[in-house]
């Protein structure tokens, strides 16, 4: 009672204090924007109970960062919490540092038949979101304290979006362990996080990737902060279902067969995170498209991530009818779904890497 | 069914074919990279233009056709059912069902008909008063027609987007795509396209105050010219900047005239403007022949420096080593975004104005340049930087001259007239000689200076690289290393003591020699053009702008919130069918089955099971 009590009250003031002091900065849609997160972040906690305590925490970690730096960015040198803990950098490192421990606790509870491992490696994970959800917060308010018209939500670039799909796919994860009661997929879907973990440290110390820098013009848009979100729900589903499909595939492999939860359960699953990235990967297509309409003149470009975009979804689609009007089930679309994690990862990075097109930022 | 799958497959790869080879390139681009063979090839099947292929398009289309039938022919059944109940059970086909309960409870069978209602089930009271047939979730079926529908609005939509207008004409021999280099107005009726286009996506570039009212449209390996409702006069094209330097919006601020009248409108990136069904978008910008004031140093000065007054993409001659030269200035940048290293840290600094140009020789031959205005910070000093490069692919290499003092040239300037005077060199190696307490006869000293004035001359023809070669030749080996140092230290000496009056005038420091000896090494790898000072600029920007026209949005846009609608319906509706026979006053069974059935179905039967026991 107390924990819905001070969960809605947090969102309220929020919502509330950016209208009332941050109102003149806003567009009309940005507005509208926060206008509707408000019921949305209290329809997730009503959704998810668990999602209640994660946002307290992000919300009085938050507060207390913003509050030791006293609106001067030097602090983060200065101040010891800010260097080692509160700062955007040192929460996106302890994410990078909880995460490899959740997977190392989730492979032994696996291999030893540990629970209270299990909910260590659980645990870590929660660990981990909190500070990154944390560290992207603070990082918001960071990039302001560079300079008023530099500040934007940290959705913006390659090194913000892999944290942002740890994050929602860390986050995904977590709530199917709650619904399905079994902890014992997590070696699995752990394994592509700590991919993506590795990815950012070595992002960060070879490249330097994480220090803030102002958007391109074609970036500053309210859009940005639907069309990417939702884009990543879609991305970190397709991973996480993939991952499942892996361990689907190896169930009838003596050394892990004892370790995985029920076929039905898996497959269960798989499906379900397909389904609810798909939803999300075609309402994130179609926002991007009406992006595209309004920075580029031209809703369909055929620029080398859309076409990309396109082909993930008609994999997916193609997935989707397979199993639901067909009623095909079993190894074929597990093995679709590790082939789409392929696909999505060259839509998601390949053609950042290897093509060159409008969507060409965060270059290596 | 098949067959549409097989063409699916086909606009999937062709869609990917389209995202490796870049599209709509210059078809040169495409012969230098495919080589003779393979371009004709690959020309024929449009695979530079792929999406707009024909054969393309017609897949596409047999796609909407086949997915208009498929809808067309399923709708009425998938009506039908949802209007029509399930039929009734026999008692022994209900124990087949994977979801078969059988409960006592003290309620009617009405009342468990009530809790079936606030499910959203609805409800079929059969002939038989014991028996019940319900179902629920018929929107499920709907996501059939809402995304298949879907699918062919948003078609549509493409399909009017997809220049049409053009395309048409063309078929019928009316309209022909110009390849030719033309002017606006030289270009033939032909390829001129009216106002009546419905659909396309036009470019048109315009310098600071240029005006026009057609617009470019491209094609293939060429281009149409493509009339507007009214005319767009630039003003003014500006960057905004961010306080780190980088740039925070670009801006063009347009007149439009039509009928008359005329009326000022200011357009950005994410802020398109639109006016008669046509949306003007800001898309990118270049030099529109900003205005050059320079004067020319010569690096070995040998003749006295210049001034020259030229325009972005206009050229001058130059007359130099009895060569003809021609200048081509192809870019001005007003704004060079650095990575700048300051404390320690990485700053990004905008350091000022650069002009990139071509010099060509007689025969053809070109050597690119991009000098920078201001003198650039580096390790707490000032550099005047100037990048060179024979071709396009390698990278560019800097001839740094030191700044002094004041920031200015007129040091370094003075240091070459210094190093290059005879007398002055005379003077200071007869005062390095007497210092050399060594040399004892008359003879050693002649010697001396005569070696020494030899080495000094080799540096002053040839730099650092030309005394590495003498010292090569004529030198052991195992003494070269020490040779070279003597050299290195002679020449420093007779440089600095022959800049004495620099350092009196406080016009540079004492480790301004060092570099400035090496700038006058590396300025024997420079190539021939002289070093370029800008004095003064004026800057003239051009702005590129789209124009698009897309009746067909609108139904994208439908279409795609019939899709969201009909994958939410496909997914998320869970269609239930329930049948539920009173056996005895107090014992029932329900049976219930749906066309997808997983984990979460078998919960939801069992908790309503659950509650039909709970009493009322």
């Amino acid at each position: 009672m107390i924990l819905n009590i001070l969960f809605i009250l947090s969102i309220l003031f929020s919502g509330i204090y950016s209208f009332i002091n941050f109102r003149e900065f806003m567009d009309v849609y940005e507005i509208t924007i926060l206008v509707f997160s408000v019921p949305v972040f209290i329809w997730l906690g009503y959704f998810w109970g668990s999602f209640k305590k994660l946002f307290l925490v992000i919300f009085f970690l938050t507060i207390l960062s913003v509050f030791i730096y006293q609106n001067d960015l030097q602090m983060q040198d200065s101040n010891f919490f800010l260097k080692y803990f509160l700062s955007s950098q040192s929460l996106i490192m302890w994410m990078t540092f909880f995460f490899p421990l959740s997977l190392a606790a989730y492979l032994y509870s696996s291999i030893k038949a540990n629970q209270f491992s299990a909910n260590l490696g659980s645990n870590f994970s929660w660990i981990a979101l909190t500070a990154g959800y944390t560290g992207l917060m603070v990082r918001w308010y960071e990039s302001y304290l560079i300079s008023i018209d530099v500040g934007y939500i940290p959705i913006s670039n390659l090194y913000e979006v892999f944290v942002l799909f740890c994050l929602i796919t860390g986050a995904m994860y977590l709530y199917y362990e709650q619904k399905s009661q079994t902890k014992k997929l997590g070696a699995f879907v752990l394994i592509i996080i700590n991919a993506a973990v590795a990815f950012i440290l070595w992002y960060t110390f070879a490249k330097n990737a994480d220090a803030i820098q102002p958007l391109v013009p074609a970036l500053q848009s309210y859009w940005m902060k639907i069309h990417v979100p939702s884009n990543f729900i879609g991305y970190g589903a397709f991973s996480i279902s993939a991952m499942i499909a892996v361990a689907y595939l190896l169930r009838n492999q003596s050394a892990v067969k004892n370790i995985l939860p029920s076929e039905y359960v898996m497959e269960d699953l798989m499906y379900k995170s397909i389904a609810i990235g798909f939803i999300f990967f075609t309402i994130a297509t179609i926002l991007g498209a009406i992006w595209a309409a309004e920075a580029w003149g031209g809703y369909w470009s055929w620029d080398p991530k859309e076409t990309w975009a396109l082909i993930v979804w008609l994999n997916y689609a193609a997935w989707l009818h397979l199993r639901l009007v067909k009623g095909l089930r079993g190894d074929i679309l597990a093995w679709w779904s590790v082939i789409g994690l392929l696909i999505t990862t060259f839509a998601f990075i390949g053609v950042n890497l290897f093509l060159s097109g409008l969507h060409s930022y965060g270059e290596l | 069914m098949r067959f549409a799958i097989t063409m699916l497959s086909v606009v999937a790869i062709a869609s990917i074919i389209g995202t490796v080879v870049k599209q709509s390139e210059p078809y040169n681009n495409y012969l230098s990279q495919f080589g003779q063979f393979w371009f004709p090839i690959f020309e024929v099947f449009d695979v530079y233009n792929i999406y707009q292929a024909f054969w393309f398009l017609i897949i596409l289309l047999f796609l909407v056709v086949s997915t208009t039938l498929c809808v067309s022919r399923n709708s009425p059944k998938i009506i039908k059912d949802i209007r029509r109940f399930q039929g009734t059970l026999s008692n022994n086909s209900f124990k087949k069902f994977k979801n078969y309960y059988e409960f006592s409870s003290d309620n009617s069978l009405n009342s468990i008909s009530e809790v079936l209602s606030k499910e959203g089930f609805r409800i079929k009271a059969g002939k038989d008063k014991n028996i019940l047939v319900a179902k629920k979730g018929d929107l499920q079926k709907l996501g059939y027609i809402f995304t298949h529908l879907a699918i062919i609005v948003i078609s549509i939509g493409g399909i009017l987007d997809g220049n049409l207008y053009f395309k048409l004409q063309e078929s019928f021999g009316l309209k022909k795509i110009e390849s030719r280099n033309l002017k606006f107005s030289e270009v033939p009726d032909e390829s001129q396209l009216d106002i009546n286009n419905f659909s396309y996506r036009a470019t048109l570039l315009l310098n600071e105050q240029e005006k026009n009212d057609k617009a470019l449209l491209r094609v293939k390996d060429g281009y149409l010219v493509q009339h507007l409702p009214f005319e767009i006069k630039l003003d003014k094209f500006h960057i905004e900047h961010y306080s780190t330097g980088q740039p925070k919006a670009f801006l063009s601020d347009i007149k439009i005239r039509k009928d008359g009248e005329e009326f000022t409108e200011t357009i950005s990136v994410n802020k398109p403007f639109s006016m008669d069904g046509i949306t003007i978008y800001q898309s990118d910008f270049q030099d529109g022949g900003s205005k050059l004031d320079l004067m020319l140093m010569d690096l070995f000065n040998r003749y006295q420096p210049m001034s020259l007054s030229s325009e972005v993409y206009k050229q001058n001659s130059f007359n130099t080593d009895q060569q003809d030269y021609v200048f081509e200035f192809d870019d001005f940048r007003e704004f060079n975004i650095f990575q700048i290293e300051k404390d320690g840290k990485l700053k990004t600094q905008n350091i000022g104005p650069s002009v990139l140009y071509k010099f060509r020789n007689s025969s053809g031959q070109a050597v690119e340049y991009q000098t920078y205005q201001n003198p650039i910070p580096e390790n707490e000093k000032f550099f005047f930087m100037s990048g060179v490069r024979e071709d396009l692919q390698s990278e560019l290499k800097f001839l740094r001259i030191p700044a002094d003092n004041d920031l200015s040239l007129q040091g370094y300037q003075n240091f070459l007239k210094n190093i290059r005077s005879e007398e002055l060199l005379l003077k200071n190696i007869n005062k390095l000689a007497d210092q050399a307490s060594s040399l004892d006869s008359i003879e050693a000293k002649d010697n001396f200076k005569k070696n020494v004035q030899d080495i000094f001359n080799v540096y002053l023809k040839s730099g650092y690289s030309g005394l590495a070669n003498m010292i090569e030749d004529s030198v052991p080996l195992d003494n070269q290393e020490s040779v070279a140092d003597s050299y290195i230290k002679i020449i420093y000496f007779l440089a600095e003591s022959m800049n004495q009056e620099l350092i009196t005038n406080n016009l540079v420091e004492n480790d301004f020699f060092q570099d400035a000896l090496n700038a006058y090494s590396d300025s024997f790898f420079y190539g021939a053009s002289p070093f370029l000072v800008l004095n003064k600029y004026e800057k003239i920007y051009a702005s590129g702008m789209q124009l698009t026209k897309d009746p067909g949005k609108i139904w994208v846009y439908l279409g795609s919130l019939f899709l969201v609608i009909g994958i939410f319906c496909m997914i998320y509706v869970q269609e239930i069918r329930l049948w539920l026979i009173k056996k005895s006053p107090r014992k029932f069974a329900v049976a219930m089955a749906s066309n997808r059935e997983h984990i979460d179905f078998d919960n939801y039967c069992k908790q309503l099971t659950e509650k039909f026991k709970v009493k009322l």
